[in-house]
Parts: structure tokens; sequence; C-alpha cells
């Protein structure tokens, strides 16, 4: 491995529309939450610099901005990828059922070198909601994750704060171990990059 | 088949302007009428964004091109919404040579291979966009783009490097002696021409005088007139002659100006694949509040009063039958339209031939260049039209090490001829004449008809793009943003104020 340059780490959330995915991301990047419902709007992604272990990391949280709805996600939005964080509502059966359906678009789009250790996390969220109203239970949840490979889970609420940091530090840690996993060809970059230096000197338009 | 869970259904929003299709001129368009504050609804059949304007993996290229039409139908039915389907009849998958890894182990070969053979031009206004669009920052690159290593014309069969400096004129190869030093003489005016400066114009009203006027002004022969012409200032056909020198000088400015920023020739091309450019612009538009919608059966235009009232289509994440969605205006790509009563809106242009050929051996005459857009002029092949070849490899994740990606295109001139044979001067360059094929290699050939709006079109709020030409370039389709933009906006759009 190269000596220690920036870590760049790229996390996208995943999970069906309505579910709380900007939300947490808003929860832990800026310790906010807002209950009026909107569709994501705002910078293409968050970032939030964080230690794991005694490495500074970027992490980029990539998120949907609505277009899941109608499932028309284009590969650039997956390409790269260093994790890949699903979310449910614990009060919505339906998007629990979706999760699976997620995941294997994840796979098959960002099409990672080794899919059986790439790296998922997945959320249970809104459990603030109360507990008559919650539709998947914790056991369930995490049958289905240990079946496919014990994937890490945690039961969150964005509007509470509960056990976001937590899963945001699981999250880090796993991309960091993918991107460091990943191998690199600078190079190719190097030979075809063009710097867009204006050869006038100040701008033609 | 495993259950699978069924979508939410989930209606959407009524809005300004349904869109239909994700080229670049439509992505385009959607992302400078969302800033404008209008709301939108983006949609398309494909499964992918780009329509035409996109890169495809390997074996997104087998369904498209070698799937049947039965089979292909079937899984747009299928694509719309599953349910609707008993029985899926997928078609062949391609060999495993282009899908399985050389290695138990590494990872398998990655396949983008663009559907039509354009670069961009790295001064021209479609990198400007994009560079204003997305701009670099911190850990974002905007989109990357990436040079192409050079730029050929071909002359007695042989591909030449086109000379773009007054001293690259002096020394090439492809103009006779006293031919070089005249070019060299028109090279050097346009580099010192300014409009301001009526010194530098040496007499000559460039908005007055024909191209072939300003030619022959500096003697420059038929040859040499050819390879400026189409390799330059890249007209397809001679008709340019004609038209204002100054046309022809903006041309060549443009093509030495992009060849200053960039290198090696005056093109670029996205890093990740043409995909990458509708994709940013889908992401960019859709993070401002618009809707997107893939795999969606596009229905006709609903008209109230002779004028746009909405769209029907159907989509299985929407509802399980047609349903309209209210908007006052369609802006439409022609293909979308064609089986449709709004069919009778177009005008058909022309007919294009290409073929996507996938090739293991290297191309004679182009050097070490690892990509390239090569040029046979018409009268080097005795047609009308050009032909042009756009050539990229695995360092723009083309494909993988060990082959090239070739693009070759021309108009179809022969209405009852043999659309393939026209393309012959093109593939022989690459090595492909006489239908010859290497083992492992490929090669997917389409004929594609171009269209337009029909200039009696009523004024009905359906706005009609154009089908992308056979230019080398996406300068085209930025003048079809333009006229589109004006028409549905009324405002004239200006590069400048886009922030």
């Amino acid at each position: 491995m190269s000596a220690r340059k920036k870590v760049l780490l790229k996390v996208i959330i995943l999970g069906d529309s309505g579910v709380g995915k900007t939300s947490l991301m808003n929860q832990y990047v800026n310790k906010k939450f807002s209950s009026s419902y909107k569709a994501t709007i705002g910078a293409d992604f968050l970032t939030k610099e964080v230690m794991v272990d005694d490495r500074l990391v970027t992490m980029q949280l990539w998120d949907t901005a609505g277009q899941e709805r109608f499932q028309s996600l284009g590969v650039a939005f997956y390409r790269g990828a260093d994790c890949c964080v699903l979310v449910y509502d614990v009060n919505n059966s339906k998007s629990f059922d979706m999760l699976d359906s997620w995941r294997d678009e994840f796979l098959i789009q960002a099409s990672p070198n080794f899919p059986e250790s790439f790296p998922f996390v997945v959320l249970g969220n809104k459990i603030d909601v109360e507990e008559s109203k919650r539709q998947i239970s914790q056991k369930r949840a995490m049958a289905y994750c240990q079946s496919k490979g014990n994937i890490p889970y945690f039961e969150t609420s964005a509007k509470e704060a509960i056990h976001v940091e937590e899963a945001f530090e699981v999250i880090a840690r796993n991309a960091l171990a993918q991107e460091e996993s990943e191998e690199y060809n600078e190079d190719t970059w190097a030979t075809v990059n063009i710097h867009f230096d204006d050869p006038q000197g100040g701008c033609a338009c | 088949m495993a259950e699978r869970a069924q979508p939410a259904r989930d209606p959407a929003k009524d809005c300004d302007i349904v869109v239909v299709g994700t080229g670049i001129t439509e992505s385009l368009l959607a992302t400078l009428l969302v800033r404008d504050g209008y709301s939108l609804f983006i949609i398309d059949t494909e499964a992918f964004y780009g329509g035409e304007c996109t890169s495809l993996d390997i074996r997104e290229m087998w369904k498209r091109y070698r799937w049947t039409d039965e089979q292909k139908h079937l899984d747009f039915l299928y694509r719309v919404d599953p349910s609707d389907v008993e029985e899926l009849k997928t078609g062949p998958e391609p060999p495993a040579v282009f899908t399985e890894p050389a290695q138990k182990g590494t990872k398998a070969p990655q396949w983008l291979i663009p559907l039509v053979p354009k670069f961009l031009m790295a001064d021209g206004d479609l990198t400007k966009y994009l560079r204003k669009i997305f701009p670099d920052r911190e850990g974002n690159p905007g989109i990357l783009l990436a040079q192409i290593g050079g730029s050929f014309v071909v002359t007695g069969g042989k591909p030449y490097r086109v000379p773009t400096t007054p001293s690259e004129a002096a020394f090439s190869s492809l103009l006779t002696l006293s031919q070089k030093y005249l070019m060299r003489g028109l090279l050097q005016y346009i580099a010192g021409y300014k409009e301001e400066d009526p010194s530098t114009h040496n007499g000559l009203n460039l908005d007055q005088i024909t191209a072939q006027e300003l030619f022959d002004k500096y003697s420059i022969d038929s040859t040499t007139a050819s390879f400026i012409g189409h390799a330059m200032a890249l007209y397809q056909d001679d008709a340019y002659l004609t038209g204002t020198a100054r046309d022809t000088v903006n041309r060549i400015i443009l093509y030495v100006r992009s060849m200053a920023v960039n290198g090696p020739s005056p093109y670029v091309f996205p890093y990740y694949g043409l995909r990458e450019i509708p994709e940013r612009f889908s992401m960019e538009t859709a993070r401002r509040g618009s809707q997107y919608a893939l795999n969606t059966k596009v229905g006709e235009v609903v008209y109230e009063n002779g004028v746009v009232a909405g769209l029907k289509y159907k989509n299985q994440f929407v509802s399980k039958d047609e349903t309209v969605v209210k908007a006052k205006k369609v802006i439409s790509s022609p293909s979308h339209l064609l089986g449709k009563p709004d069919a009778s809106k177009l005008r058909k242009t022309g007919k294009l031939v290409r073929a996507v050929c996938l090739i293991t051996r290297p191309i004679k005459g182009i050097g070490e260049a690892h990509s390239a857009q090569i040029i046979i002029p018409a009268s080097q092949c005795g047609r009308k039209n050009d032909i042009y070849i756009s050539v990229i490899g695995h360092l723009h994740n083309a494909c993988p090490k060990g082959y090239q990606v070739c693009n070759v295109s021309t108009i179809v001139e022969d209405p009852n001829g043999n659309p393939l044979a026209e393309l012959e001067p093109g593939l022989k360059v690459i090595g492909l004449g006489n239908g010859f094929l290497d083992k492992n290699e490929e090669k997917f050939v389409s004929v594609v008809d171009l269209y337009e709006p029909a200039p009696e079109k009523p004024q009905d709020n359906l706005f009609i793009t154009k089908s992308y030409d056979a230019s080398t370039h996406f300068e085209s389709c930025i003048e079809d943003v333009q006229r589109v933009y004006k028409e549905v906006t009324g405002k004239d759009l200006d590069l400048s104020t886009l922030e």
C-alpha cells in the first residue's frame, strides 16, 4: 500500500423512499433533524471527517436524491462505493421486504470486485415511533442480516439521535477496510488526464 | 423464481414539463430548466440513461444487438412491470471471453461501449457546460474528461496525423511542398485574426465571402481545402464551401483552441464512459427536485384544445395501468414519438449506418495513439459524406486491455443499397475489410433514421429535439439545446450567466 495519502471514502445510502435516509445523514453530519418530509434537495453528497483508529478519513455520504422512488439510479451513483448502507423503516414491512432488492441492485450496478466480502450495513430506522406501530421485529431483521453473511445491523432513530453515531462508526471502519483492499491504477488516469488551464489566460465565456 | 417483493405504488406528481428521453440534449435541457424553477418529470423507456448517447456494458450490447425483437419486447414489458410477464424469453449471452476474468480471482472484464462515434471538443460548448455545472471541488472532481490520443485523416488509404499549427503544417507529409506553405499562411492569418483590429483582417470581410473564396485568396488547392474543411473544420460534406468564411474560420479556431487545451487531439471523452454525462445531469436535476423514471412505457401526449395537457405512461412503481401525468409542456426526443399520432410532427432528415467493433489487433498507421478520431473525407472514398471512426481503449475504461472499441459511421447515401457496404472503406482502416472478423472480435451494426421537428409543426407545447447527427462531436447538440430552450422558455440561453 502506498504512503498515507488522504483517504476519501464513498458511502452510499439506499432504501425505499421515506425511510429516513436523508434524516440519518443529516443527523450524523449536521446533528439536525427536520420532521417535515421533503424530497432530498441539497448537495450531491455530505462530507464528514472522522478518525478511524489513528487515521483521518473523509467520508462522502451520497444520497439518492429521490431517484430511488422509481428505481432510476444511474451507475455513476454506485461507482466506487466503499460501503453500502441499506435503510428500512421498522414500522413499514414493505420497506424491509425491499432490502434484498436494493442489495441486488447495488451488486449489479456497482459490480464490486468481490461481492461476497463487500461491506453492507443495515439500519432499521424510526424506532422512536410507538411500539404498537412496529412491523418488523429486531429478531427478524437480525435473522435477515445473518443470512446475508453477517451484515452489521443497527436500530436507529434519526429523530432522537439513537445509535446513529455508533452505526456510522462501523460504516466508516468497514468502508476504510474495503478501500484499502481495492487495487488502484492511478497511472491509467495520469496517462489520459487533461488539465483545463485556460490556454488564453482568462475565461472565454 | 423466488417471489420478489412488490414495490409500493406511488403516483408521480403533476408538473410543469415532462421530458421524454435522457440523451445529452434532453438531460442538459432538464438541468437548465430545473434551475429556472420548472418542475419536471423525466422518463425513458430504457433501463439506462442516455438513449443513444450512452455506453453499454457487454451484456447490454448483446441484448440490444443479438436478441430477437420478441425477446427484446418481452424484456421491455418485464422492465415496465414484471407482473405482466409470465415467462421471460431471454436471448443469447456474450461468450465467456467477454465476461469471465482471464484468471480466477481477478476482476471480470469491464466494458463501457459507446454507441455513437462522438467525442467532446476540449474547448467546445458541451465541455464548458459540464465544467460550469460540475465544477471541480474538494473530493469531487466533476466529470472526469480524458484526452483522446490523436486526430487522423485518411489519404490514399492511410491515416495521417492532422497538423494544426502553422509549423506542424510545414512538416506534415500529408501536403505537397507548396501547399504546406500556403496552408501555413492561412493558419497564421486565422491565428492572428482579431475582430476588433481591421489590420489583421487582410482586407477580407469573413461574413461576406464564402469559404471557397477564402481558400482561393490563400491559393489553397482542393486537396488541401478538403483536408482543412473536413479534418479541422469538421464539415461532413462540401456544402460549407458556399457558406460564409466566418463559419469555417470559427470552426477552425474551435479545433485549434481545443488542441491547445488538450494536446494530441482536440477531443476529450468521459473517463467513465459516455453514460456518465446523462447520469450526472440526472443526479444534478433530481437533487433540485425533479422526478426520474426509467423503464417506463411512454404513451401518447394528451391534448386539450390543441395544447399539451399531459402524457400517458406506465411504470410499475406508479400503477398497474397506464396513467396520465398532467403537464403544461412536453419535450420529447424524436424516437419516443415514433409509432404514435405525434410522429406526424417529425421530419426524416437522413439515415446513418454504424458499426460498433470490438477488435483485438492494433490499427495500422495511428502509431502509439491509445485512442483516436479518424476521418475519411468523402473525396477519398468516392462518396458525398465522410466516414468517421472513433477508437477508444482500456485507458478510457471502454474495454479490457487487449481490446479496442471502434465505432465506424457514415450517412447512408444509397437508400436501396446495402448500408454496411457504405462503411467498407472505414472497416478496411481498422482491419475489418471484406467482412473479416478475427477470433474473439465482434461487430454490431445498426441503421438509424434521423429526425427533426417538421417545419409545419403546430404551436402545441410539444417540443421535439433532433436526433444526434453524424458529426464527430456534440457541438450541434448544444445548438439544439439552445433552440429548444428558447422555444420552451422564450429566453435565450446564455452560458456566461449560468450559475
